[in-house]
């Protein structure tokens, strides 16, 4: 008898509210017309009626906006009260003042020093130094220079790739994790990535030292070089000015790692490599203006076919 | 002429009308959660007052999940909870009604008074939702905003808090 009629509950129950936001949807007046009939039927229809009336009868209690509005408004225009406190404060305060003011500026331009550039996926940037020498950040990359130091020593942190214009002058200092490399006044690319680091030198000479390999070139125009996987490989080269300046990556013999970093740097996708070989070497260029006509390119020739996952993620396989 | 210009939070009338749009709301969300009113009114200082520092870096577009986000924050690294005590409208005596008889608004009294307890009572979460809803009248998707979860969730969150006052309240 009374499990017969505790079924008969759960069944009533289970027909009044069969997804677990009916009442939110009868609040908020949305149910069906027949859902509402049947659900004015039934015996708690009062209950929940009397309860959603009586909520919207309540308040919170006060609330004094312009009260927390004044004491805000004082709490943030502090200084204009400090004004008045100095004028009725002996002089002597003043130089006091002026004292702090210069030391808060000096430290303040002391920690300002640093100049920080940075590109995201696709994008590029180029930097003017104060020594009027170019560089032209490539997707993905980072540039910093100390603003203080730069007349003495011209020094700079690079993560990622980019193309240097140098002027003539003090010596020119790229440092990467992966090396760096010195020159007086010149035209070169580095790239340095994970255990990989490549010079181009497009003008004038370079001096590269790769710090994987402990290992010290000089690079004239037209000449590269490769720091990866314990070697180092030199090889030339005809172009005048870095492809990926005007719209295009090219590579030269490049280990697929590589070319797969640079597409994902310059169309901000995510690959699945674990079914390829990424250490064979790819020669050719891949554009930067069409995603597909860029992964048909780089991965036709290599016989691995590609599927643009939805999520922007590349799963590459063999054919 | 092609485009608004952009609103900046540092502007005076800018941040002032933010803080007429959504303090209020704020404050009353921070109460229900935690039933302090002087508490809440400190966090919605504080989180004006953080958005009035950081006016440069916050689009005057985010500026409102800023102000949930900082109240919310900081709401959590306070621990005192009192209990919610909310107030009612008392109808207005109107000429027309004549069935209000003293016992009638006796037991009115009685109802207004369960229902406060049984609300004061219900989960954090659940209040919120409830009264996000039923006092300051907000649409699911925007409680969904303000609480940072999902409007489906937010229902769920309604539908059970009708449910538990139901049961705590019992017959009328």
């Amino acid at each position: 008898m009374l499990l017969i009629q505790i079924a008969r509950i759960i069944k009533k129950m289970k027909h009044k509210y069969k997804d677990d936001n009916f009442l939110a949807r009868w609040v908020a007046n949305d149910l069906s017309p027949e859902e509402l009939k049947q659900f004015q039927s039934s015996e708690d229809y009062q209950k929940f009626k009397a309860i959603n009336d009586a909520s919207q009868n309540l308040k919170a209690p006060n609330y004094d906006q312009s009260e927390v509005f004044k004491t805000i408004n004082e709490k943030t225009s502090n200084n204009s009260n400090n004004t008045k406190v100095i004028n009725l404060l002996p002089s002597w305060i003043y130089g006091a003042v002026a004292s702090i003011a210069i030391i808060f500026s000096l430290f303040y331009f002391n920690n300002n020093n640093t100049a920080n550039f940075s590109t995201s996926y696709g994008e590029q940037l180029t930097v003017t130094l104060p020594d009027n020498s170019l560089v032209h950040l490539s997707p993905n990359s980072v540039l910093e220079y100390d603003k203080k130091d730069w007349k003495e020593s011209r020094n700079l942190d690079l993560t990622g790739e980019a193309y240097f214009e140098v002027e003539k002058g003090q010596t020119f200092t790229v440092n990467t994790t992966e090396g760096n490399v010195t020159v007086l006044g010149t035209k070169f690319t580095v790239n340095a990535s994970n255990n990989f680091f490549e010079v181009h030198c497009f003008e004038g000479k370079v001096k590269t030292f790769s710090t994987k390999n402990n290992h010290e070139t000089i690079l004239t125009q037209g000449k590269a070089f490769r720091a990866y996987n314990n070697n180092n490989e030199n090889w030339d080269f005809t172009e005048q000015n870095p492809t990926w300046l005007n719209g295009e990556s090219s590579f030269n013999n490049a280990p697929l790692n590589q070319v797969i970093l640079a597409l994902q740097k310059q169309y901000d996708l995510k690959f699945d490599t674990s079914k390829i070989d990424t250490k064979k070497r790819f020669t050719g260029t891949f554009t930067h203006k069409n995603v597909n006509i860029a992964l048909k390119t780089v991965f036709a020739p290599m016989k691995i076919s590609y599927t643009l996952a939805k999520n922007s993620s590349v799963i590459l396989t063999y054919n | 002429m092609s485009k608004d210009p952009i609103k900046s939070v540092c502007e005076q009338k800018n941040f002032e009308s933010l803080f007429n749009q959504h303090s209020q709301t704020l404050r009353n969300y921070i109460y229900y959660k935690c039933g302090d009113t002087q508490q809440a009114e400190d966090i919605v200082q504080e989180a004006y007052i953080k958005l009035w520092d950081n006016c440069a870096k916050v689009f005057f577009e985010k500026a409102k999940s800023f102000l949930y986000t900082v109240a919310n924050n900081r709401f959590l690294n306070e621990v005192a909870h009192k209990k919610v005590v909310l107030q009612h409208q008392k109808r207005s005596i109107a000429p027309d009604r004549t069935n209000e008889t003293p016992q009638f608004i006796l037991e009115e009294e009685e109802f207004y008074t369960k229902l406060k307890k049984a609300i004061a009572d219900l989960p954090e979460k659940q209040r919120e939702v409830f009264l996000l809803s039923r006092i300051d009248k907000k649409k699911y998707a925007e409680i969904a905003e303000i609480t940072g979860i999902s409007v489906k969730a937010v229902e769920k969150r309604m539908s059970k808090a009708l449910l538990t006052l139901r049961d705590k309240i019992g017959n009328i």
